[in-house]
């Protein structure tokens, strides 16, 4: 599989790619020539702005945040960098998944090749060494609010530049990210040069990541809600209210939801830009680390899945009346899957609390609205294995497995099994089956 | 007079809905289409209507549904849904009798506005009363010649007589979902006034701050992060203070509030165009589905605008999020770099200025975050008769509350941004506003003077809930620079 190359521009990446490449199914991820040289073109400038009469640059030779009006020399910024990612590497709880933070590597590395945020070629390469050799950094889950995810983001620098205390998931297990290096004959240390550390934390990329994998289990449990829905024989087919209306509001509103995503993949997030003008680069300070329709859809997102699950309910319901009753454990738990749904629903959004002093006195939430879409999924999916179990219950009662057998060879589970044991078996088995990634390491 | 609207079932546009949303009296030329589906013809289910008793009893069990009493909706909203209810019943054959049809279009081309009543909080039990009102009844209330009439004066007035209702017609009109997709239209309106007015906002804040215009460079957007919302609304900021002199190194060295060179504004200030421009795409994303529903109203319920509608709602909080926080710097003479402590005007201590008018803003925004929770998320199936309970309409109505709440946030933040201007001017005289903020704050200045000694709050701020919801700064500002976008 590794002998097919893929190559990353900073225009085109998408979700299926990303999906794809985290699976290896891409082979080895590669820098484009040409964003190659936007990046050595941009990262030229960089090296103008640090000499002696060079004007105040932020990020370049400034500190950052509330220090910006500290003035840093080179040989100050270099030394800086090997201790900024500390303090900003905030972070607590579980860990992420690593198939979530590999994946904002690759992500973040896409962004870069843009060439507006001047880092050095090789800085993206490193970061595509990292991901290839499938090494992920491990972050606890909280500390961020979206309004540039600094805290995650820190964590990744510290990764990829081998601070000493970074550490990181490499086939399953947790270890110092030098020793992983070194393991694999890898550069322990990679120095962060002027800019790089600012670049690679400002920006709301594990957010992305966490979209990215939204997306990716929204797709499949589309699909295997059908699958399920499917498994009923013809006589005992169930017609559900406005069934069709909802299909397609869902599919028109996770279209939005997609293309949004797809589209953030391709945006510069950090700070200050670099922009090409008469005699070389101007840097433009903006606030592009705002992922405000990111949010947006993931709130959204859940919300759809709250009115699937609505669906998927009363589908059990029917299901149970048809019975006689007899499908009532599974109502009972299935329910509370609806409820976890709908109090996940209210917006993450809709909220704002200022931090830092005042200076970031508007954030978006986005990366608790990705978390909680997530959470919303794994609800979901839930709920589709206890239909499942209720769908296998029923078809096995009457005698009738020719339809499982044909969707799900591979299935193996007691079916006569609890049906609390047997859900559990099937949430297990659609997990592995479709690929859906949880947001948390276990 | 316009030229007729051709109605033909699949090519209103939104275009249209927003002219008889601006008043323009619209003539309809109704015109069935070529290949319309007689095979699908509207077919009468009674199990499928909740008026089925007897013919005779059909007007009762309407007025079941059907609350007289409380709070109207918008009118224009009656008379877009009637629009739609046209576009729909032109595709179905001998679905609503003809007289019913011209009954709907008397109204149309009279511009007769059907008043419906928010207490009516289900699709069903608007359109019951949409219905009533088309059959005659005369209590209920229109909206005619700009005034409201009940129709019993209406129909005396305009020489109609009441309509016979057969259950053909109840059950047609009362299964479509016209009033809410009717609101969705009149929203994304609203939205519109709403982001191009918080566009205003910050010029004016910006002027008062003398703030950094590098976080709205073309380039950051159309490079950076080229989403046209967020392209768009630095565009507008840039029109707006146009030949500034105040938001320039200038005029900040002259002011002197600075200690150096500015570098950054907050975020509140220097992510608008991320951040307004993420709101505007959730009006975006409800006007694009539009364009499409509204040549498609879909029977009994249409969950995708509700779906979409409580999404404009979280963007339009996030623009009371964002406004309420650019108030809350102006109070601060360190985050306003150098006005006033609480933007007093003469004789700090004695005068109060503005901390309590803004901390109202931040006790309105709290009210309207009381307004996220999605109501699709908590649509159900009705245990009895099985149907599912779209969560469209409740949505529809909520938006309302939360175009009201956000005017009064924006209003109060135009206040303040106004007196930080006048404050600013007053330390720099010589120094100019920009093209659209100069005519922003003269025309504010016709509603609210500037505050300089202690003075009775409420009346500035409902003026300026009134300047904000009937757009007055905003004509004045688009006819002085041109249409923002």
């Amino acid at each position: 599989m590794k002998d097919t190359d893929f190559y990353i521009d900073g225009y085109s990446l998408t979700v299926e790619h990303i999906i794809k490449a985290g699976r290896g199914e891409l082979g080895e991820v590669g820098l484009n020539a040409e964003a190659r040289s936007r990046c050595q073109s941009s990262r030229s400038q960089i090296a103008n702005w640090l000499g002696a009469d060079a004007p105040v640059v932020y990020g370049v030779n400034t500190g950052l945040g509330n220090l910006k009006d500290t003035v840093l020399s080179p040989e100050e910024h270099l030394a800086w960098n090997k201790t900024i990612p500390y303090p900003h590497a905030v972070g607590v709880g579980q860990y992420l998944n690593p198939a979530i933070t590999r994946a904002s590597l690759l992500i973040r590395a896409n962004v870069l090749s843009r060439g507006y945020s001047g880092v050095r070629p090789e800085l993206i390469d490193r970061m595509l060494t990292i991901f290839n050799h499938g090494i992920a950094p491990a972050i606890r889950e909280l500390g961020s609010t979206g309004l540039s995810d600094l805290g995650p983001l820190a964590h990744n620098a510290m990764v990829v530049s081998g601070l000493e205390d970074a550490e990181v998931f490499y086939k399953g297990n947790q270890l110092r990210a030098q020793a992983c290096f070194e393991a694999l004959g890898l550069e322990a240390e990679f120095p962060l040069e002027c800019k790089e550390a600012l670049a690679q934390m400002n920006g709301s990329t594990m957010t992305q990541a966490i979209a990215i994998f939204a997306c990716h289990n929204m797709l499949q449990l589309l699909d295997i809600e059908q699958q399920i829905e499917g498994l009923l024989s013809r006589e005992r087919e169930i017609r559900i209210d406005s069934k069709d209306q909802i299909n397609r509001a869902v599919e028109r509103a996770f279209g939005l939801i997609l293309n949004t995503v797809n589209f953030e993949n391709n945006i510069t997030c950090d700070n200050p830009l670099l922009f090409v003008v008469e005699d070389g680069y101007e840097a433009v300070m903006g606030c592009n680390c705002s992922n405000t329709q990111v949010g947006y859809t993931m709130d959204l997102l859940t919300i759809l899945i709250a009115d699937k699950a609505n669906y998927v309910m009363e589908f059990i319901n029917r299901l149970d009346e048809a019975e006689g009753g007899k499908l009532r454990a599974i109502r009972e738990a299935a329910s509370a899957a609806v409820g976890l749904v709908q109090t996940l629903s209210l917006p993450a959004s809709a909220d704002s609390i200022p931090t830092k002093a005042n200076q970031e006195d508007h954030v978006e939430f986005s990366y608790g609205a990705a978390r909680k879409a997530m959470k919303a999924l794994g609800a979901y999916q839930s709920l589709l294995s206890y239909l499942f179990s209720a769908v296998i219950k029923i078809e096995a009662a009457h005698e009738n497995d020719s339809k499982l057998k044909e969707v799900f060879p591979d299935l193996n589970v007691n079916r006569t099994a609890p049906s609390a044991r047997l859900a559990a078996g099937l949430n297990h088995y659609l997990g592995e089956k479709f690929d859906l990634v949880p947001l948390t390491y276990s | 007079m316009s030229t007729p609207l051709t109605i033909n079932g699949s090519s209103l546009k939104m275009e249209d809905m927003n002219a008889v949303l601006a008043g323009e009296q619209i003539t309809v030329n109704l015109v069935k289409p070529l290949h319309h589906n007689s095979k699908f013809s509207f077919q009468y289910e009674p199990e499928q209507s909740p008026f089925s008793g007897p013919q005779e009893s059909l007007l009762d069990s309407l007025k079941d549904y059907v609350r007289y009493d409380g709070e109207l909706l918008p009118a224009e909203t009656g008379l877009l849904s009637l629009y739609l209810l046209l576009n729909h019943a032109v595709k179905y054959d001998d679905a609503l009798s003809d007289e019913w049809v011209d009954r709907v279009l008397f109204f149309v081309n009279h511009r007769i506005e059907p008043c419906l009543h928010q207490a009516n909080r289900t699709e069903l039990s608007a359109m019951s009363e949409l219905f009533l009102i088309l059959h005659g009844e005369e209590e209920l209330v229109c909206r005619y010649q700009g005034q409201l009439i009940t129709v019993g004066d209406l129909f005396r007035e305009t020489g109609l007589s009441k309509l016979s209702c057969t259950k053909q017609d109840t059950a047609f009109i009362t299964s479509l979902c016209c009033v809410s997709t009717a609101m969705a239209v009149y929203t994304v309106s609203e939205a519109a006034r709403l982001t191009k007015t918080a566009d205003i906002c910050v010029a004016m804040q910006l002027e008062a701050i003398r703030g950094e215009t590098g976080a709205f460079d073309s380039r950051l957007h159309e490079l950076g992060r080229p989403y046209t919302s967020q392209i768009e609304v630095a565009d507008n900021v840039r029109r707006l203070i146009s030949g500034s002199e105040f938001t320039t190194e200038r005029g900040r060295e002259a002011f002197g509030g600075d200690n150096g060179p500015r570098c950054q504004d907050a975020i509140s200030i220097r992510a608008v165009p991320q951040t307004h421009g993420g709101v505007r795409d959730t009006v975006r994303w409800l006007k694009e589905q539009l364009d499409n529903e509204i040549n498609a109203i879909p029977d009994q319920s249409n969950p995708l605008l509700g779906y979409l509608l409580d999404l404009l709602i979280i963007g339009l909080i996030d623009l009371g999020n964002i406004s309420e926080r650019r108030s809350f710097r102006l109070l601060d003479s360190k985050l306003s770099y150098g006005l006033p402590m609480n933007l007093v005007g003469e004789n700090p201590g004695f005068n109060h200025g503005f901390p309590v008018i803004q901390a109202s803003a931040a006790g309105i925004l709290g009210e309207m975050k009381l307004l996220a929770i999605p109501n699709s998320a908590f649509a159900k199936y009705d245990p009895i008769t099985k149907k599912y309970r779209c969560a469209t309409f409740a949505s529809s109505i909520k938006v309302l509350n939360a175009v009201a709440l956000l005017n009064k946030i924006l209003g109060i933040e135009m206040y303040m941004a106004a007196q930080g201007m006048d404050l600013a001017k007053a330390k720099l005289a010589d120094f100019a506003f920009g093209a659209g903020s100069s005519e922003a704050l003269r025309t504010f200045r016709n509603f609210v003077q500037t505050v300089k000694v202690n003075r009775f709050a409420s009346p500035d701020m409902v003026a300026a809930d009134k300047v904000v919801s009937e757009g007055v700064v905003l004509n004045a500002v688009e006819n002085a620079i041109g249409q923002l976008r």
